[in-house]
């Protein structure tokens, strides 16, 4: 049986500060977009953003749009944690979701509203978007069932 | 001498002396602090090793920098150690969180020549950083944490039970394997004078105790986390041929090495498991061969040469990693390695015989180099193991880890 719990109060959720290195993944986030960094030379993306490539090391590297697709890497579910945000949705689950373009790009989510016995390892997900109030819209993931894909 | 590969134990150096506070989660008697605990423990650790607070010419330790910590309340630096007991210092040095960075660096000082004897302590009170923390309303989240506080992956655990759900998952591990290391873990902290549970709350853990336990990070419960405390410990350490005078026998340094692999960054798996580097559980199978290339190789030891092993379990599934990383078991294995009677105190392989993190008491390390110590010295009391010649001691996660194989002999 699913485990009836209150929501995430996205209001009060920690607020992420972007800057100069995560100012690209916030921007296209408020558009519906989810956008990695990748390397120009190597290809390879990374996340999160870094001053140059973990893989070659050049320092040309550009957002891109993503298919938003991945797979549940691992997850968690907190039962003790002290945050307001969270308190009314405890036990609430974190997810490690691993995309679809790349093994171990990792992007973490709570795949709020999700029947938590839907969270397995190795579901399919896909990226929805969240609006958590002054301007900052955070990617969040669903089933991709869900999605009917 | 060093070791055939460079810099290396070879039982120059050895642990004299040894110092416990009382180990608990209430507040210090009145009129008393962290600080004074800390000063009483090195006094009594430098007697211990026969020796006089003038005869000390190096320190090194760790003052964990929490929001509000407080010198010589919270924390005990060591320009309050050298202070308070008039210290006449060569050589002084501030390590990582564990003591046993701390036991390295003073081994290589005393071996290098940069001071003779060197005291070592952690004084720590976890319970009232805890205390303390302020839940904000709307707290900010920068650097890395922008990607992973918003979705409230925070606290230690944040790292290791996702880490275990994985593990369970890919090597068929359950709970009920875990609680046989549990449960004996606190069968051991209550054979231990100085553990939490021994001097505050002598109480028993039973396999359903532990299956019953509230959850705090699926699929690591109360009981798979370790017990905050506040609490001193120090060590004296000097040459090999000071241990001649010793009342009682000391404890030599044979082998060291240290890890630092795995994602970069101030670094928990949600941080950085995106990295190229892989994520922790995955890095933890490159560590074979590392630790075969920096400790067994140039020590000519092998796992099975150890009388005992105490690896770090601030949170339970980091024993199994441990046990992986340094190649008592293969990679998966450790779960079903631990079962049955092999890790009791009897058994081929006596595990965490202090009860370690989980039950001693979160103190920084110290439970698990205190007891190989302790074992080799052949002061472990009633969980004495019969005939200890190298104990193993490993701390933090094994990615950035810290292993030291102590010696009963100076060989």
């Amino acid at each position: 049986m699913a485990t009836v719990t209150g929501r995430i109060v996205d209001s009060l959720r920690p607020l992420p500060v972007p800057d100069d290195l995560t100012r690209p993944f916030w921007d296209a986030a408020k558009q519906g977009r989810l956008a990695i960094q990748r390397c120009h030379e190597c290809r390879t993306y990374q996340h999160p953003p870094l001053h140059q490539c973990d893989n070659c090391e050049s320092r040309d590297l550009r957002f891109e749009r993503v298919s938003g697709r991945g797979t549940i890497y691992t997850f968690t579910r907190l039962h003790a944690v002290r945050m307001k945000a969270f308190e009314p949705a405890l036990p609430y689950a974190v997810v490690s979701v691993e995309l679809a373009e790349q093994p171990w790009l990792l992007l973490t989510a709570n795949m709020a509203g999700t029947d938590p016995e839907g969270i397995a390892i190795g579901a399919a997900v896909q990226v929805t978007f969240v609006d958590i109030g002054d301007g900052i819209v955070l990617p969040d993931f669903v089933l991709a069932a869900a999605e009917g894909r | 001498m060093a070791g055939s590969n460079g810099t290396f134990g070879t039982a120059k150096v050895a642990v004299l002396g040894i110092a416990y506070s009382r180990i608990t989660r209430d507040d210090p008697p009145e009129g008393v602090t962290l600080g004074d605990e800390c000063v009483a423990a090195c006094r009594t650790a430098i007697a211990d090793a026969g020796l006089h607070p003038e005869d000390i010419d190096g320190i090194t330790s760790y003052a964990e920098p929490y929001g509000d910590a407080a010198d010589g309340v919270t924390v005990v630096s060591p320009q309050y150690i050298w202070r308070r007991l008039g210290l006449q210092i060569r050589w002084g040095e501030v390590n990582n969180k564990f003591v046993g960075s701390s036991l390295i660096e003073a081994h290589n000082a005393i071996a290098g020549g940069a001071c003779r004897y060197a005291l070592v302590w952690r004084g720590v009170d976890v319970p009232r950083h805890q205390r303390n923390l302020q839940a904000e309303t709307r707290p900010r989240a920068s650097g890395d944490s922008q990607f992973s506080l918003p979705y409230g992956a925070t606290g230690g655990y944040i790292m290791h039970a996702p880490s275990a759900q994985r593990y369970f998952h890919e090597y068929g591990a359950t709970r009920q394997h875990m609680a046989n290391f549990v449960v004996r873990n606190r069968r051991h902290a209550l054979m231990n004078e100085k553990s939490y549970w021994s001097v505050n709350r002598p109480e028993s853990l039973s396999v359903d105790d532990y299956m019953s336990a509230r959850m705090i990070a699926d699929p690591l419960c109360l009981y798979d986390c370790d017990i905050p405390v506040r609490g001193c410990v120090a060590y004296v350490l000097g040459p090999a041929e000071a241990a001649a005078d010793l009342a009682h026998r000391a404890s030599y340094i044979k082998a060291f090495a240290q890890a630092w692999i795995g994602p970069r960054g101030p670094g928990t798996f949600f941080h950085n498991g995106g990295r190229l580097l892989k994520p922790s559980l995955e890095d933890n199978a490159d560590l074979p061969p590392l630790f075969e290339r920096t400790l067994w190789g140039p020590s000519g030891l092998r796992p099975s040469d150890m009388g005992t092993a105490n690896v770090y379990d601030g949170f339970s599934i980091l024993s199994w990693l441990w046990l992986e990383a340094l190649g008592f078991c293969g990679v998966g294995e450790a779960f079903e390695f631990v079962q049955g009677d092999r890790t009791e105190i009897e058994g081929e392989l006596p595990l965490n015989t202090s009860g370690g993190h989980l039950a001693e008491g979160a103190l920084a390390g110290a439970p698990h180099y205190s007891e190989s110590i302790l074992q080799t010295m052949g002061r472990a009391g009633p969980r004495q193991v019969d005939d200890v010649h190298y104990a193993l001691a490993a701390t933090d996660r094994p990615t950035r880890a810290q292993v030291i194989i102590f010696s009963s002999q100076p060989d």
